[in-house]
């Protein structure tokens, strides 16, 4: 099989629950990207062998693989803490989805100035409660970054961008919405 | 033979004055900062004068010029030797930091300090030109550049060749790079040969991998962002469709808000206009209606008037009509008839009664009387009926009088009343007007400040001051951390400092405790030697006066163990050393003589002092160093203290601040809050008030009216019974008469019955014939019946004549008059009817157009209250300045429509924007942040991020730019390639220098003559397995196989496509081993590998690629020395054909690091190639090796003393 240098790097990151995004500030990952879906087909076949589905969304991979009923439950659980987080920041801009771009201060002014989103951020579950508010919202970009679905793009300005891995989280929302629609 | 002989310093580097022989291998000894090396490197600069660089001089220390030549009389001095003479070479300062070279020819050998002295005082170069010229010496043109030195000293200068060193060829450069690399790499480790081998090569530079990580990076940018913007155009033109929707749905608003405002500036005015209007038109509408009821009451009055005289007039027609009746029923006709006939009947009745009176003379005057005493009667009855008939017709006037009295009046009561009750109703109206107004004016105030915002500004300062005092105090939080991390940070530094002071002074200590350690072993060792134990070895040889005992102590010496050329064999002879002979000649014999270890031990002694004292200076130095820096941190750290305490000091401050501005921008909110309940409840009672007035107003207008009503009502009652009195008095008044009238009727025939009675009893007893009597009498009788008869109604006649003369005779005037007045009546009922109808339709007309104005006012009112609460919105703050600064003339659209219409606009503008920003977002989503085309995401959901950002991309999508950007990476990708591809064919055609000059050192090498431990040396070049180089390869390689034109269109899939993809694939490979290399450049000794072979004793060790690894240490040293030496050799075989009498210097600090009979072999090998080894060492061990050593040693100021132990011809 002939596969791209990457490839072990790929699995790596892959492997981790990660996500490999189009539009990912970093270089190499963005490298990663592009040699993944070059050879998209070849990864496929060399993955499930060991037991990894890669799958091909809109701009971004990941691994699937069979869930236990507590793995289920987990991941349930961590998309239930990401539709908060979702909600607290279409509360601040509507517009936010993938290719978003905002800084921590940007959040932050807008808490400041917005009771209703200082209500929302204050009852965010599992964010610890820092002394300054700056951080409380620094924190809500960190969990973001860490599920994969944010990106620093400037240390400095400690400005964020929304990866293409945010559709992940949408197919959740949307699919939340159609149920409900149902139901009701 | 062309060698240099003598080096002279001249008030040079630390040297005031020496003169060095280098005319045999020499070697420098002495301690650290002895100047050993600056004596080698200014025979260096002999060869190489030039850079600083070149002569192991690194940029952070001072330049070669400006250490050797520090006064105008600082000279180098070079004497050597050519095919012809003795030439000087004078190096002297020029000026500032220049130095300049002259050649001289010497005529006659002096000393060096003779000529360039006078009174022991350096002589200024003019002086010396002048004492050169005076002793004629040849002298060359002053030389400015090192280049034209060595141009001279290379024989370059053909007119001054009689100053070269020898003739050489142009590659006479590479003399000077290999001593400079020889000398520089003099540690001698593997990868100098290759750094010499590569310097060897001219005109290739390393790659600036830096530079190609900067252009690969910087192309890969540009690609990325042309690929990701091609990928994303349906977005991106999506985004700027999007943002055309925006802009027209921008300016729709735009208009729509200036039209507004055009509208709401005219609307004032109209409001003014339509109150205007409304007010004249209620106004004109009071005065018509004023007019009506003036008209109409005037109308009534004469109306009832009229129909008070028709009424009159139809009661006199009625009453005469049914008198008529009555008269008719008792047939009046006939009864005038027979009235008419009365007189006839009287006459025959007078002419019956006056035959009868004939007959009754008598009787007649009885007669007489009686009917005297009838007519008497009868005239007093009718007297009496005429005067009851009379006060009848009195009563019916005065009725009719008080009637038509009593009418007027209930009429002027009845108007006086309703115009009474008009006014009540209208006052009463105009105060449920007014009432129902206020009640809505309080409404419409509940909801205004029900929707009103109240403290805005000191609840938005307060917000600002809370926002303010929460960014300094969380500023302050994070300052506070930063300190203490710096805090944390530098006492870490102090321990880390404090730390490695003690480490230092530890190794300090320890390093100086070693070395005086070893120097006192030597100390003792030479105080041994000198003060010899009588029991030792040596003190016996001398009290034996042992003719070998120096002899026998040179044998004892280490390195003679290791000697090779001593010869050994056995033998029982004499003069053995326990039975084994050695060939003594080649051992140096002078130096065990007595003064050289008294020199020794002084050299020792004194080296020890100064390395006492250097460890006390250095000690102190590094303690004083260490103390300063810690003091330094200390202080840095009392200051973060101070800091800090200050942040602490101020946090609660801050804190408090923060807290209090909360807790006051809270009670502003609860203020604000109260305030508005406050309002709001003042603003509902006084609401439910006026609702209260205004129902009560309206309760009493219906009570005002249903008791208005009832009033007339009971006026009405009160006086149609005083009427019925009226007629009930005036109908009893006439009864009482007409009863009156019948009694007196009823007595007058009672008294005409008792005179008729009395009359025939007087006439019987007067004797009248009573049969004639009686016919006349019947006669009589019949024609008094029948006048009786006809007087019977004679009353009727009467009342008839009276009626007819009072009531018929005018009864056809007064038909007429009915008939006049009725048509009158009509005519003005008509005329009523028609001004009524006028009236109506004027009044209607009026009320309509009042009602029109009434609605546009009350319409216009809403508008404007639906302004007010729409300049509430955000929406107007954001359209404000079209709003208020509009030029438009205004339309017929109202404003409500208009407000309605900006905002279904403003709400679909606002999820354009939404859209737009999403689109951008999108768009973007691919491209960097930092892109090339200088196109950026919106920053925030402002208009003016969001549009600033499409309006850019519009641009750019609208131009075409793309294009431009394609054309400007394409051709960087061709000069991307060029580039790789050129310094890739660069590094291969240095790549084969090096191969032949491998060939050519191994050539070389062959020849070992002298060297008996080394049996045989070869190289071998061998291609490297660098990734990143073979990348580079395999580009130079594809661009080579691919001849292209000019261009090459990078995103054109039709063309170059298979090249593009593998060139692309190679620059993506490239990118990948350029971050995994982690050096600056990629030298041409990473290019390829060089590999040693050695035969050491008949051991092979085969090609290595480490020159470390081939044998033992001195082995290793050895190899690596001789491979230097062959590398000086071919440099200058190649830069002269005629070498056979040019003698170079191989200079080679540090080398105790060999062992004394590898360097005697190494000296020896380099000698039969026509090199000098001029060295430094640290002591004196090897001294037997050279024929030349010099003894350095630095004086209180710091001067090199130079003394000379060894001078061997």
């Amino acid at each position: 099989m002939n596969l791209p240098k990457q490839s072990k790097e790929i699995f790596e990151i892959l492997s981790k629950g990660n996500f490999l995004c189009e539009n990912s500030p970093l270089r190499s990952e963005r490298d990663l990207f592009q040699a993944c879906e070059r050879e998209f087909g070849g990864h496929y076949d060399f993955f499930e062998h060991i037991g990894f589905y890669l799958i091909r969304e809109d701009g971004y991979f990941y691994f699937s693989k069979e869930l236990s009923a507590s793995q289920t439950e987990d991941k349930l659980h961590m998309i239930l803490e990401y539709i908060d987080l979702v909600e607290l920041m279409l509360q601040f801009s509507a517009t936010f989805g993938v290719g978003f771009r905002t800084t921590v201060r940007e959040l932050a002014d807008a808490v400041g100035s917005n009771v209703v989103l200082k209500d929302r951020l204050d009852r965010l579950k599992n964010i610890a409660k820092p002394q300054t508010l700056h951080a409380q919202c620094a924190k809500v970009f960190e969990k973001f970054k860490k599920g994969g679905f944010m990106a620093l793009e400037d240390e400095h300005e400690e400005r964020y961008i929304v990866l293409s891995s945010y559709h992940y989280i949408e197919t959740f929302l949307n699919a939340i919405q159609v149920e409900s629609n149902e139901s009701a | 033979m062309n060698q240099l002989k003598e080096v002279s310093f001249i008030n040079s580097a630390t040297l005031p004055f020496a003169t060095i022989d280098v005319g045999a291998n020499t070697l420098f000894s002495g301690g650290n900062g002895a100047g050993k090396t600056t004596i080698l490197r200014s025979i260096l600069y002999f060869y190489g004068a030039g850079r600083s660089e070149h002569l192991g001089i690194s940029r952070k220390k001072k330049r070669f010029e400006e250490y050797y030549f520090a006064s105008i009389n600082s000279y180098l001095v070079y004497r050597f030797e050519n095919e012809n003479s003795t030439v000087l070479a004078i190096v002297y300062k020029a000026g500032g930091l220049r130095v300049k070279y002259r050649f001289a020819i010497e005529r006659n050998k002096e000393e060096i300090k003779e000529l360039f002295f006078e009174s022991n005082l350096a002589l200024e170069p003019k002086e010396l030109w002048a004492r050169l010229h005076e002793k004629e010496y040849e002298l060359s043109p002053v030389l400015n550049s090192p280049k034209e030195y060595k141009s001279v000293l290379y024989g370059q200068d053909k007119k001054l060749s009689q100053f070269a060193f020898f003739r050489a060829n142009t590659e006479y450069e590479q003399i000077s790079k290999t001593l400079s690399n020889v000398f520089i790499n003099s540690k001698l480790d593997s990868g100098s040969i290759k750094k010499s081998l590569v310097s060897s090569i001219s005109g290739f530079e390393a790659i600036d991998l830096n530079q190609m990580r900067r252009n690969i990076s910087d192309f890969r940018v540009q690609y990325d962002d042309i690929s990701s913007f091609e990928k994303n155009a349906s977005v991106i033109n999506e985004a700027v469709v999007s943002l055309g929707v925006y802009e027209e749905q921008t300016r729709e608003l735009h208009h729509i808000a200036s039209s507004l405002g055009a509208n709401t500036k005219d609307a004032d005015s109209e409001l003014s206009f339509l109150k205007d209007k409304t007010m004249s038109f209620k106004q004109e509408l009071l005065i018509l209606e004023e007019n009506y009821e003036k008209r109409k009451k005037a109308e009534a009055l004469q109306h009832d008037a009229d129909l008070k005289e028709q009424g009159a007039l139809e009661r006199d027609i009625k009453e005469a009509e049914s008198k008529q009746k009555e008269y008719e029923k008792l047939n009046i006709k006939h009864k005038l008839e027979l009235y008419e006939k009365k007189p006839l009947l009287e006459d025959e009745l007078l002419a019956l009664q006056s035959q009868l009176s004939k007959l009754l003379d008598s009787q007649g005057s009885l007669s007489e009387r009686f009917e005297k005493m009838r007519e008497d009667e009868l005239k007093s009855f009718h007297d009496k009926e005429q005067k009851l008939r009379s006060d009848m017709t009195t009563i019916e006037q005065k009725f009719n009088h008080a009637n038509a009295e009593f009418l007027q009046e209930q009429e002027l009561q009845v108007s006086a009343y309703r115009q009474e009750a008009d006014l009540k109703i209208e006052a009463l109206s105009t105060a449920v007007f007014k009432a129902k107004e206020e009640h809505l004016s309080a409404s419409s105030h509940e909801k205004i400040i029900h929707n009103r915002s109240f403290d805005k500004e000191k609840i938005e300062q307060a917000k600002n001051e809370h926002f303010k005092a929460v960014r300094s105090f969380e500023s302050e939080q994070a300052k506070l951390q930063l300190l203490q991390s710096e805090g944390q940070k530098v006492a870490e530094q102090i321990f880390s400092a404090e730390q490695s002071k003690s480490y230092a002074l530890q190794n300090l200590s320890t390093k100086h405790e070693q070395d005086s350690q070893a120097l006192k072993l030597q100390i003792q060792d030479l105080i041994k030697r000198k003060n010899l134990n009588s029991s030792s070895l040596l003190a016996y040889m001398k009290e034996k006066d042992f003719e070998n005992s120096v002899l026998l102590s040179a044998l004892l010496k280490d390195e003679i163990l290791y000697a090779e050329n001593l010869n050994p064999f056995l033998s029982q002879g004499d003069g053995t050393l326990l039975g084994l002979e050695l060939d003594t000649s080649v051992l140096d014999l002078d130096a065990y003589e007595e003064s050289a270890l008294m020199l020794s031990l002084s050299a020792s002694q004194e080296r020890l002092k100064r390395m006492d004292e250097n460890a006390l200076v250095e000690k102190e130095e590094l303690e004083n160093e260490t103390k300063n820096s810690i003091n330094a941190l200390r202080r840095e750290q009392g200051r973060i203290n101070t800091l800090i305490d200050e942040s602490l000091r101020k946090l609660p401050k801050l804190e408090k601040e923060s807290l209090f501005l909360a807790e006051k921008l809270q009670s502003f909110q609860n203020l604000a809050a109260k305030k508005k309940d406050e309002e709001l409840s003042l603003a509902r009672i006084t609401k439910d008030e006026k609702e209260k007035v205004y129902k009560e107003l309206l309760a009493q207008e219906q009570i005002l009216k249903m008791n208005l009503s009832q009033e007339l009502q009971n006026l009405q009652n009160e006086l149609k019974s005083k009427q019925d009195a009226l007629i009930e008095e005036k109908t009893a008044l006439v009864n009482a008469k007409k009863d009156e009238l019948v009694n007196i009727k009823t007595l007058c025939d009672k008294s005409f019955k008792k005179i008729k009675e009395e009359e025939d009893e007087t006439l019987v007893k007067g004797g009248v014939d009573p049969a004639l009597l009686k016919k006349y009498q019947d006669n009589i009788k019949d024609k008094e019946n029948e006048l009786k008869n006809i007087d019977s109604f004679s009353e009727l006649i009467s009342e008839y004549k009276i009626d007819q003369k009072r009531i018929f005779s005018s009864i056809e005037l007064k038909v007429k008059a009915l008939l006049d007045l009725s048509k009158k009546i009509q005519t003005e009922e008509k005329v009523f009817q028609e001004y009524v109808e006028k009236y109506e339709l004027d009044k209607e007309e009026l009320s309509k157009n009042r009602d029109l104005f009434v609605n546009k006012l009350n319409k216009l009112q809403k508008d404007l209250k639906e302004y007010l609460n729409f300049k509430e919105t955000t929406l107007y703050l954001e359209l404000i300045e079209y709003i208020e600064n509009t030029q438009l003339e205004s339309t017929q659209e109202s404003l409500s429509e208009m407000i309605n219409r900006l905002r279904d606009l403003g709400f679909e503008h606002a999820s354009s924007k939404d859209r737009l920003r999403k689109k951008l977002n999108r768009a973007f989503s691919s491209l960097s942040l930092h892109n090339i085309f200088n196109l950026y995401a919106p920053a925030s959901d402002s208009d003016k991020a969001i549009l600033a950002s499409a309006h850019g991309l519009k641009t750019f999508v609208l131009e075409n730019k793309i294009q431009t950007y394609k054309e400007q990476v394409a051709k960087e990708f061709t000069m991307t390639l060029r580039h790789l591809s050129s310094e890739v064919s660069e590094l291969l055609k240095a790549e084969g220098d090096i191969s032949k000059t491998v060939s050519r050192i191994n050539k070389t090498l062959q020849d070992l003559q002298g060297i008996k431990v080394i049996r045989g040396i070869e190289l071998r070049y061998k291609e490297s397995d660098n990734l990143l180089l073979n990348v580079l390869k395999a580009i130079g390689v594809l661009v080579e196989e691919n001849p292209y034109g000019n261009e090459i269109n990078l995103f054109s899939a039709e063309t170059n496509e298979h090249f593009n993809k593998k060139a692309l694939k190679h620059l993506e490979e490239l990118s990948l081993h350029l971050n995994e290399e982690k050096s600056d450049s990629l030298s041409l000794d990473e290019s390829f590998v060089l590999e040693f072979r050695a035969i050491e004793n008949g051991n092979d060790t085969g090609f290595v690629a480490s020159l470390d690894g081939i044998g033992s240490n001195g082995t290793d040293v050895m190899v690596k020395a001789m491979v230097n030496i062959a590398m000086l050799s071919l440099a200058r075989k190649q830069s002269s054909k005629q070498d056979a009498s040019v003698y170079f210097h191989c200079i080679l600090d540090e080398v105790g690091i060999l062992s004394p009979a590898y360097l005697k072999e190494l000296i020896a090998y380099a000698n039969n190639k026509k090199i000098r080894f001029v060295n430094g060492a640290p002591d004196e061990k090897l001294v037997s090796t050279y024929k030349r050593l010099y003894m350095l040693s630095t004086n209180a100021k710091h001067q090199t003393i130079v003394r000379k132990l060894v001078s061997q011809s």
